[in-house]
This record gives C-alpha cells, sequence and structure tokens, in this order.
C-alpha cells in the first residue's frame, strides 16, 4: 500500500510517480496495441481482400467477401441460430443465477459452502465441461448417464443425445453444459449486489408493513440490483455471441458430432471457413459482422436498461 | 538482498521476472511436444522442421524421430526437428505456413490449388525422380497440378467395412451384397445394447459419401457438380432407411477411426480403415474380417475409399534444398523406412508398388481381404471436393437423412452452391 507520504515522497523524488506508471503499464498498452488494435485493423483490410492461403494483403476485392458471407445460406443459418440461442440462455441463466443468490443470501447457515458449490463450476473449462457431458452424461450408449436415466424411466432405447437433430436433443447438451459452466459466476455478482443493499431499506420497509418476501424483493431487493443486473445482462450477451468452446468440442470437432448445419454458430463457421478452408479474406469479414452485430445488440440493450446514465439523467 | 523488501526492489524483481519469462516463452516451441535430434559429430548447419499429425499407434513417434537421425546419420549437415501436433492438426498447419517460421517438411490428406498458388507447396517431381513409375498413377493423380506432383505419398488407407464374423453367424447374416442387403443385415444384428453398424458418431458419417459412390455417381467430375442426380437421390433415400431403423450407433465414446466398438461389441459392422487390424487382431484373433461397402443396386459399383497421408515441402522454406533432399530420402530412396512405418505399427498399404508386393503381412487374414478388395473396388477422393466445395452438400445430407427434407429439391440448391465454389477455384 502506497501512504500518502509515499506518494509525496515520489513525486519529490528521484523517481517520478508518471515513469513507475509508464514503466507498469507499457507491456500491458503495448501488447494491447500490437497483439489487439493491429491484428484488428489488419483483419479489415484482409475482409477487403481475396485472401486465400495467405494473410498478406495486395489482392483487393472490394465488399466480395461479405457478399459471399451474406448470400450463403450456411452463414445466416449460423447467425439465426445464435440469436434463438442468446434469446434463449441469456434469460434462462439470469434468472437461475438471480434465483440462486436470493436463496444462498438468505441462508443462516452454511452459506459459504452453497456459494463455493454453485461456483466451482466457473472455474472449469468450457472443453473439459464440453467433453464431461458429451461423452460420459450425455453419451449415446445404453451406460451414459442420461441413457440410463432414461432407462430407469422406461425408456428403452439408447438415445443418441449428440446426434439427433429432429428433435434437436443436441440442444438439451449445448444449454445444460452452459447452464452449469455459468450460471455460479453470475450468481456470484448477483450476491456481491446483494450485500451491497444497505440492511435499513429491509428494516425500514418492514417497518411500513411490508412483510412479504417477494414485496421486499420486488420494491428493494430488485431496484437496487439494477446496475448489476445491467452488467450482467451484458456479459450474457456478449459471452453468447462468442459461443464457441461447447458447440466445437461437442459438435463440430474431429471427435465427430454432427459436422453439418444443425448448432453451427458463427464463429464455428468462421473458424471453419478461416483455419479450415484457409479463406482469410471471408473469415475476417465474418468477424466483422459479428462483431456489428455484437455491439449493435449492446447499444440496444443498453438503451433500454439505461446502463451508465447516471440518476440526474434518470430523474428528468 | 538481506533486509525488509524495497519497492524498488520488488520492482525490479518483477521487472526482471517478467523479462526472464518473456525469454523463457520464446525459447520454446508452444504448439508442439518437440525433440531435435542429437547432431552426429560437429553442430549441423542446417535444421529441417519436420511436422506429423499424432498418429494412434504406439512407437510411431519413435519410429519418426528415429528416420529423422539417422538422415542425419547420413547428412550431417542437416539436423531434423520432429514435432508430433496433437490435437486438430489440420488448423494448426494452415496457421503455421502463413508465417515465416512454418514447418519446411509436413504432411497432408489433400493439395488445393490454392494451396499451390499461395506457395505452401512445391512441386517434387524431382524428388520423385526415376522412382515415379513405381508409384500407382491413380495415387499420384489428385496431387498433380499443370502436370506437375506436389506430393509424396507416405502411405494409402483404404477404408471400408469390417464386420465380427462370430455376431454375424450368431444373427445368421452372411456378407451383404448389395445395399437393401446390407440394410437387412444392420437390423437383424440391432439388439439389445448392439447396433448393427458404426460409421460415425452422427450416425452417418462417411457414408453421407459413400453410399452414393457406390450408386456410380462421384458427386463431382474434375470442375463438375454432379451430385444433383437422381442416383444420389436413391443412394440418400436408401441411406435415410438404415438411419432410420435406428441401426447405426451414434455417440460412442471413440470415434470411426477408432476399432473399439467393434471390439467391445457395441456395434457388428464398422466403417474403419486398414490400420486398425493388428488391435482387432490383438483383441479378437480372427473373430473379424472386412468387405467392400456393396454396390447400392444395378449399374452401381462396390466401394473401398482410398485415403492416405502425403509428405509436402513448403515453398516458403528457406531450406529447400535440404527439405527435398531429405523428402527424398526418406518417401522415396529409404524402402526399409516406410515399410516399417507402413506396417510395424498400424497397417496401411505402402505407397510404391514393389513395396506393396513385398508386404508380406498384407497377404493373410483380413489385411489380405482388404488388398484384395482394394485391387478390386479402390476409388479415391476427386482432388477438387475440397472442404469448402463439400460443404453444402454435407449440410444437405443432414437435412435429407435426418430431417426428412425433400431430396431433389435440397440437393439441387446445394449443388448451385457448391459449383459456385467450385468455380472461384484457380485453374492451374
Amino acid at each position: 500500500m502506497t501512504t500518502t507520504a509515499g506518494l509525496a515522497r515520489l513525486r519529490t523524488g528521484r523517481w517520478p510517480a508518471w515513469r513507475a506508471f509508464v514503466l507498469l503499464t507499457l507491456p500491458m498498452v503495448a501488447g494491447l496495441f500490437l497483439f489487439k488494435y493491429v491484428a484488428i485493423g489488419w483483419g479489415l483490410l484482409l475482409s477487403f481482400n481475396d485472401a486465400r492461403g495467405t494473410i498478406s494483403l495486395g489482392s483487393w476485392n472490394g465488399l466480395e467477401n461479405y457478399r459471399r458471407l451474406l448470400s450463403d445460406p450456411a452463414f445466416t443459418r449460423s447467425l439465426v441460430t445464435i440469436l434463438l440461442f442468446t434469446l434463449f440462455i441469456v434469460p434462462v441463466t439470469f434468472a437461475l443465477a438471480l434465483g440462486l443468490a436470493v436463496l444462498v443470501n438468505r441462508l443462516r447457515r452454511g452459506r459459504a459452502l452453497f456459494r463455493t458449490t454453485f461456483f466451482v463450476p466457473a472455474a472449469v473449462s468450457y472443453v473439459v465441461g464440453a467433453l464431461i457431458w458429451k461423452m460420459s452424461l450425455f453419451n449415446g450408449t445404453p451406460s451414459g448417464v442420461a441413457n440410463s436415466l432414461a432407462y430407469l424411466l422406461g425408456h428403452e432405447d439408447a438415445i443418441g443425445w449428440v446426434a439427433t437433430v429432429d428433435p434437436p436433443l443436441y440442444w438439451i447438451v449445448l444449454v445444460t453444459v452452459r447452464l452449469w459452466l455459468q450460471t455460479g459466476f453470475y450468481m456470484i455478482l448477483f450476491l456481491a449486489g446483494i450485500q451491497q443493499v444497505p440492511a435499513q431499506l429491509y428494516e425500514a420497509a418492514r417497518v411500513d408493513g411490508a412483510h412479504s418476501e417477494w414485496t421486499l424483493f420486488r420494491h428493494i431487493t430488485w431496484p437496487m440490483l439494477r446496475n448489476t443486473s445491467v452488467a450482467v445482462t451484458l456479459l450474457l450477451i456478449i459471452n453468447a455471441f462468442q459461443a464457441f468452446d461447447e458447440f466445437y468440442n461437442i459438435l463440430a470437432s474431429n471427435l465427430s458430432g454432427l459436422g453439418g448445419a444443425d448448432g453451427r454458430t458463427p464463429l464455428i463457421y468462421l473458424f471453419q471457413t478461416a483455419l479450415g478452408e484457409q479463406n482469410y479474406g471471408a473469415g475476417s469479414a465474418g468477424a466483422f459482422v459479428v462483431t456489428a452485430l455484437i455491439v449493435a445488440f449492446t447499444l440496444l440493450q443498453g438503451r433500454f436498461a439505461g446502463f451508465g446514465r447516471t440518476a440526474e439523467e434518470e430523474a428528468r | 538482498m538481506d533486509g525488509p523488501l524495497t519497492r524498488r526492489g520488488l520492482l525490479r524483481g518483477s521487472v526482471l521476472f517478467v523479462a526472464g519469462a518473456a525469454v523463457a516463452a520464446c525459447g520454446g516451441d508452444p504448439l508442439a511436444k518437440t525433440k531435435s535430434t542429437p547432431a552426429a559429430g560437429g553442430a549441423p548447419k542446417i535444421t529441417l522442421n519436420h511436422w506429423y499429425h499424432e498418429y494412434g499407434e504406439e512407437g510411431t513417434q519413435q519410429a519418426a524421430m528415429r528416420y529423422a537421425a539417422d538422415f542425419t546419420k547420413a547428412n550431417p549437415d542437416i539436423a531434423v526437428k520432429v514435432s508430433w501436433i496433437p490435437g486438430d492438426y489440420a488448423t494448426k498447419w494452415t496457421a503455421a505456413v502463413l508465417t515465416a517460421d512454418g514447418p519446411d517438411v509436413y504432411e497432408v490428406n489433400d493439395v488445393s490449388p490454392n494451396m499451390v498458388k499461395a506457395g505452401q507447396v512445391t512441386p517434387l517431381d524431382e524428388v520423385l525422380g526415376a522412382e515415379k513409375s513405381d508409384f500407382d498413377p491413380k495415387v499420384l493423380a489428385p496431387y498433380t497440378w499443370g502436370g506437375k506432383v506436389y506430393a509424396v505419398p507416405m502411405i494409402i488407407d483404404p477404408m471400408l467395412l469390417f464386420y465380427r464374423k462370430s455376431l454375424f453367424q450368431k444373427a445368421g447374416v452372411a456378407v451383404p451384397g448389395s445395399f437393401p442387403e446390407l440394410v437387412a443385415a444392420a437390423k437383424k444384428l440391432t439388439a439389445g445394447k448392439q447396433k448393427g453398424l458404426f460409421a460415425g458418431n452422427d450416425g452417418v458419417g462417411a457414408l453421407n459419401t459413400m453410399v452414393p459412390w457406390s450408386n456410380g455417381n462421384l458427386l463431382i467430375d474434375d470442375r463438375k457438380i454432379t451430385y444433383d442426380d437422381p442416383k444420389v437421390v436413391e443412394a440418400l433415400i436408401g441411406l435415410k432407411e438404415l438411419y432410420d431403423a435406428k441401426t447405426t450407433l451414434q455417440g460412442y465414446s471413440t470415434d470411426w477411426w477408432d476399432p473399439g466398438a467393434l471390439i467391445n461389441g457395441a456395434a457388428a459392422m464398422q466403417w474403419v480403415g486398414l490400420w486398425a487390424v493388428p488391435g482387432m487382431t490383438e483383441a479378437l484373433g480372427d473373430d473379424f474380417d472386412a468387405f467392400a461397402l456393396p454396390a447400392f443396386g444395378p449399374g452401381g459399383r462396390p466401394v473401398v475409399n482410398m485415403g492416405g497421408w502425403v509428405q509436402v515441402v513448403n515453398g516458403k522454406s528457406s531450406n529447400l534444398d535440404a527439405a527435398k533432399r531429405y523428402v527424398r530420402w526418406l518417401w522415396v530412396e529409404n524402402t526399409a523406412a516406410q515399410t516399417d512405418w507402413s506396417l510395424a505399427y498400424g497397417f496401411h498399404v505402402p505407397p510404391r508398388v514393389s513395396a506393396a508386393a513385398k508386404a508380406d503381412k498384407l497377404t493373410s487374414g483380413p489385411a489380405k481381404t482388404v488388398m484384395d478388395a482394394v485391387a478390386a473396388h479402390g476409388v479415391k477422393q476427386p482432388a477438387l471436393w475440397t472442404a469448402e466445395v463439400r460443404q453444402p452438400y454435407t449440410d444437405a445430407v443432414t437435412a435429407i437423412v435426418k430431417k426428412g427434407a425433400d431430396p431433389a429439391k435440397t440437393l439441387a440448391e446445394a449443388a448451385r452452391r457448391s459449383q459456385d465454389i467450385l468455380d472461384k477455384v484457380p485453374v492451374l
């Protein structure tokens, strides 16, 4: 910890604060600039090039890559897929995480135990989670966990959970693994938000005659959580649009899942375009289409939820 | 440094630590488990990078490194660094060859005109040399562009149907001679925890192209997409029947290229390659054999898919001559190493005709059945059937077979798109 005295000495001493600042932030800023912004800029230029098997510029072809992508039913379908996935996974995760946070917060005993238990999956990598779901819980043999349960419930045939597209059972696998992996993390965010709510508010409300838990939640907890809710929704939307790991490992990796159009997200499509078919121009173009989509959704959501607006602006 | 830790001391230490970590990270190869072969007598002037995908059979990595070491013994000024790439090999080499640090020598399944145009491969006619006539022209054809050969075949991998003799006997099933017979056999062999056929974890696997092949349509003919065709429609309706009857194994813990499902009795038939024969012999003795995918019907033909790996030299390599010398030494001249590579671990067909003729291990048991099927029914995938071109087709097959989409209409739409993509592939 730097004390005020220390700071003063730094300002006047041989080691000015700005030098320390530059020294400490330079690697980060340089890294960000070199590996992010230069790469992004290069990608943007590349998206206007016919870049097959190369990432050097020179073969300009205007908007051809964008035209190719948007006229490909496989890509537009992947956009619809991710849109539907987002519309489903965001509210469900939100409700589950908030519900768990409220419940855990109400516990008199064992709060730390439950908090940790629900949070632990967040430390598991998506790849590991996806492989457990695919190869052990939802594998297609009669000995898989899901199939054993189905058998107990009287369903004799082994079900190919990942391979069945009509009805689309693979969504059960994809949605449950994501819920398991991410709900705990957002629960922690909500829990932190709930614990910021001053206890006096609840006491005052009780004095004023608000007795039911629902009333307290509706009129105190929920409004006080607005900033947390907005942040959580924002993160959830971005994460959902960037879905790749579990889709790739369950459906598209070389331990073949479906290999087809089903459950192909935009990022998987672009991964296959850029790294599978070596069409780096179209791959970059697609990355910008997806980015534009994420930005549009974020702005839209910010507009509705009033993210970043101050209390005064709100009052007007 | 004794005494309490000062701020400056901590800062200096941190900077040193970060710098050290960065240097250490730069020194290593983050992509792969790599080992250089020790140089014999004096430091070699040149180091070649040689990439392999991860072969499953035990001893293969050691063998690859042994060949490299032997080469350095014979050519003391050239060292070879063998990289064994686990996981998704294709995306790793495609990214690596874009940079200056890409492999000098690597292996692939296909060579596309785009790869040729981008200089990711280089003509190897002089590497093949006089021995070119000892390679089957059918095998070299898909790697030949504009009259130049861009690859040296390393191994040929025939893929076909393997089955358990005892399970066939128990169910009273004979080796199918037509596609309807195959469907009937698969239905009869599906009972309890056993499925009739395992072709891939999606339930269809390679059959999505193999069944149309067996009805006499290779889906593509040079620069023309041909799968918008009644013969393909017919084949896919047949495949749908096989799928709908729930006779195919889905979502198994290993994929089609591993004989696990057949060995454990999860399926009575499996689409897998010759490479799996030693493993199956060890686990099953002689309780298995193979047959080509039978002709779909009149006008069709039985099919054995001829896959395999070929060696290419990176056109951007700064040691082009050394790389070519190494490839010629290993995959053309060194028949002992080629035979070892093809037969001592998993089984593969040696690409040199003279070496294949001398491969004793392939002249008995199921391996012989495979070799006979190869001679009679081997089909090589057309060169332009690339990932990009076939994607609309595989999507269409999923829609038709699994969701009951209208076959003729779906195929016609997909074929237009495939043709569109194919037309953009450069002509060499």
